[in-house]
């Protein structure tokens, strides 16, 4: 059974559709994580045009994470000294990250930049978990070893006191980290959670009770500011596809929810980092491979 | 379904020389639109060919053409101002594109087919991966008459197609005749393309509502007790 989407002008089957929402939820749901970063690339992988893919994502993505803001919220688990500070940079990288697709868009060379970018980031985010979990597991099975310690950041300048998180650090490295996110967001569609919490925890030093609740903010904050980018810049969200994708997400999390605690959590990140390898591979076969039609025609 | 396209088909053989008609003359685009299918048909005379145009309303498009570079296929670009967002040639016998060339005032009339070039040649394969371009023979049903079942494809543009049919006698065009096939969208797809167009940020406030009612109460369903 097929329907239309509107603003991708192409019809999908509902089946698929259903299955990539549950999918993407119950990924989302066993890892803790937004989503945003598998759904895109499936969705360009199931035939929808690549700018209305990252577009709707940005709408899942602010759906999962605002309602999870709210229960972090009434634990008070948020620094908003530190969420603001990061959002002020969100806010600009997110409107670069708009215009750089808007730009990409118009030169036709949308489809290989972000299969690049995704491919670079899902290798990223897999090897890294992988490592994580190796260090804990096997290197350092018997040791005792510093969560934070501290870099070059904390020699950066303008320094000032995160009471919350009980950090005395530069105001520009979550002003950076924000702006990178931000770019990611604008660009791709994904919250970019998976790398904002490492970097919340390694670069900064946060403490992990805290960093959820704050990336969190973060995220909704600026994917909420990347929709309204989205929809005046480019155009590009499907009120039918994210609907959709934000139903049987939210199943697809419900179901992994009942499930997860009785997964061992160190093989959950194992397959996790593996299935981030496999998706990758399939994007770099797309780049890689000769193509199923040489000639694309896309109306304006 | 056929008895009556065949009834409609054998009035137009006493009431008119060559001529044609379609099943519809309107289509809607909506949330169950999966593309539709067109019947044409028709009587000619039986000395005469027939060659039959479909051209959608010109729009500005972009070409991309894949080339390797290195080991990576890369996209190359090119704007197109004035493209045709649908082209159906359907010919009575079958002709190719060669033998349409031959005439010249049908060419002229048509800029997809006006000429050889390697680049008009990339615009209709890449028009015809997605169905927007179609080089067919019609079927001849029974004497004169002759039907020719296609389909719009649901990645079709709104707008105005403009049917033409050529009759030809002797290598020479002796007579034109075009009616016109409306694509437009309607129920919620139009409502909603309309929205994201002219009032976008409506659109945006009532998907973000939407979308946060819909969290919550999915949520609420299915969270875990």
């Amino acid at each position: 059974m097929n329907f239309y989407l509107p603003i991708a002008e192409i019809s999908i089957n509902i089946y698929i559709l259903i299955s990539l929402g549950v999918g993407i939820g119950f990924i989302s749901g066993l890892f803790g994580i937004g989503g945003g970063f598998i759904s895109s690339p499936l969705l360009i992988l199931v035939g929808i045009p690549p700018a209305v893919a990252v577009g709707t994502t940005t709408v899942q993505v602010f759906a999962s994470t605002s309602t999870g803001v709210v229960s972090h919220f009434q634990r008070k688990n948020i620094d908003y000294q530190m969420g603001l500070t990061m959002v002020i940079g969100g806010l600009v990288g997110t409107l670069f990250g708009v215009l750089i697709l808007n730009n990409l868009k118009n030169i036709g060379l949308i489809d290989n930049y972000l299969n690049s970018i995704y491919i670079i980031l899902l290798i990223i985010t897999a090897v890294f978990i992988l490592y994580e979990t190796a260090k804990v597991n096997i290197l350092h099975k018997n040791k005792k070893f510093k969560l934070h310690q501290h870099s070059w950041i904390h020699g950066l300048p303008f320094k000032i006191k995160y009471r919350k998180s009980k950090l005395y650090i530069s105001i520009l490295a979550p002003l950076l980290i924000g702006f990178f996110i931000g770019v990611l967001t604008g660009l791709t569609g994904i919250g970019g959670g998976f790398i904002l919490i490492p970097c919340m925890i390694y670069f900064l030093g946060m403490k992990t009770i805290s960093v959820i609740g704050t990336s969190l903010f973060n995220i909704t904050v600026v994917s909420f500011v990347s929709l309204f980018l989205q929809i005046y810049i480019n155009q590009n969200i499907d009120f039918v596809l994210a609907l959709g994708l934000i139903v049987s997400s939210s199943i697809g999390a419900a179901l992994a929810a009942r499930i997860v605690d009785i997964l061992d959590q160190e093989n959950l990140k194992v397959t996790f980092g593996m299935l981030l390898l496999i998706i990758s591979s399939f994007l770099a076969y797309d780049l890689f491979r000769i193509p199923e039609n040489l000639f694309i025609i896309n109306y304006v | 379904m056929y008895k009556y396209i065949l009834i409609i088909v054998f009035f137009f053989k006493i009431g008119f020389a060559s001529n044609f008609s379609l099943d519809q003359f309107e289509i809607e685009i909506n949330s169950n639109f999966l593309g539709k299918e067109v019947v044409l048909f028709g009587n000619k005379d039986k000395d005469s060919d027939v060659i039959f145009i479909f051209e959608g309303e010109n729009k500005k498009a972009k070409l991309t053409t894949k080339v390797k570079e290195g080991f990576l296929w890369i996209n190359e670009t090119k704007e197109l101002n004035n493209q045709p967002s649908f082209f159906a040639i359907f010919t009575s016998p079958k002709k190719t594109l060669n033998e349409i060339f031959l005439y010249s005032s049908l060419k002229d009339r048509h800029s997809l087919i006006s000429n050889h070039s390697l680049e008009l040649h990339k615009i209709r394969k890449a028009m015809n991966v997605k169905n927007l371009y179609i080089e067919e023979e019609l079927e001849s049903v029974s004497g004169n008459l002759f039907l020719k079942k296609f389909l719009i494809p649901d990645n079709i543009s709104p707008g105005n197609i403009k049917v033409y049919m050529y009759e030809i006698k002797n290598n020479e065009i002796i007579k034109m005749v075009s009616k016109n096939l409306q694509i437009k969208k309607g129920g919620i797809s139009f409502k909603l393309e309309k929205l994201l167009k002219t009032e976008s940020f409506i659109y945006i406030i009532i998907l973000i509502a939407i979308s946060l009612l819909l969290s919550l109460v999915t949520n609420l369903i299915f969270r875990k007790k």
